[in-house]
């Protein structure tokens, strides 16, 4: 087996998982498991951004994006409770509503789809000096915007935010 | 491998996502719903980066996950303090006020 062959493998078993977590985050009665497979989701993006070439930011989403924005969500859930359903009514013209705009997305993108997708060999040196060289302005925004979204969530969710 | 295939998952998820965020009345529900949006997203920007800025791509992707982290940072408590002034999440009913 030839590894553009065993690549294609991968992704299709990667693409399946992810497709997976996805409807079981969208089907599932209680808000917990919900959040759980979004964090299902975000392991099996991780994965394809890998078989991509980009294994250092697939890391750093599952540190970040799985670590720490889905706990976040699945912590915040179990504060919350029980959830509050959903439309029962709306859920014909939702799907058809949500398979359109699915439709629209793929042939909007569709005009691409012919490009071949190069694994991409990149190295830690070369991420660094371009985000501390080129893109260090950037950076110290992202740290302040980060910084301040922090105090600014610890001030609604206090009692001092309430009133 | 062709990008068709990784471009047709992104579709799928976005419209996955997009169905849980029309039909879900929780707040919750409909946050993963859109982070589900945005790992389809995510994922169509670092296709394309693979054919079009290799070296650029993933450095910008880095700032939009780190900024997404934030945005969950402020809509989450923004849902507890919903909770906490009208005892539920269910964003049809906002406008009704404090039920506690």
């Amino acid at each position: 087996m030839s590894p553009s062959e065993l690549l294609l493998i991968y992704m299709a078993l990667a693409s399946a998982f992810t497709i997976a977590a996805a409807i079981l985050s969208l089907v599932a009665k209680e808000d917990v498991y919900s959040a759980l497979s979004l964090g299902l989701v975000g392991l099996g993006v991780a994965a394809i951004i890998a078989l991509l070439g980009y294994g250092l930011l697939s890391v750093f989403h599952i540190l970040v994006y799985v670590g720490a924005t889905v706990t976040f969500v699945v912590f915040s859930v179990l504060l919350i409770g029980r959830g509050v359903g959903w439309e029962k009514k709306l859920l014909p013209a939702a799907t058809a509503t949500a398979a359109l705009l699915a439709l629209a997305y793929f042939a909007s993108i569709y005009v691409l789809s012919t490009a071949q997708v190069r694994a991409v060999t990149l190295n830690l040196e070369e991420m660094g000096v371009e985000l501390f060289a080129r893109h260090v302005l950037s950076f110290v925004f992202l740290a302040f915007a980060l910084a301040s979204v922090m105090i600014e969530g610890l001030l609604i969710a206090s009692k001092k935010g309430e009133k | 491998m062709e990008a068709v295939y990784v471009l047709a998952v992104s579709a799928a998820l976005f419209g996955i996502g997009a169905l849980g965020a029309i039909v879900h009345r929780s707040a919750t529900r409909k946050l993963i719903s859109l982070e589900i949006m945005f790992n389809a997203e995510l994922l169509l920007f670092l296709t394309l980066s693979t054919i079009y800025a290799p070296l650029n791509g993933p450095i910008l992707a880095i700032f939009i996950i780190a900024l997404t982290g934030s945005e969950v940072g402020v809509i989450v408590p923004i849902i507890v303090l919903l909770y906490r002034k009208l005892g539920t999440v269910d964003v049809t009913r906002l406008g009704e006020g404090e039920e506690k």
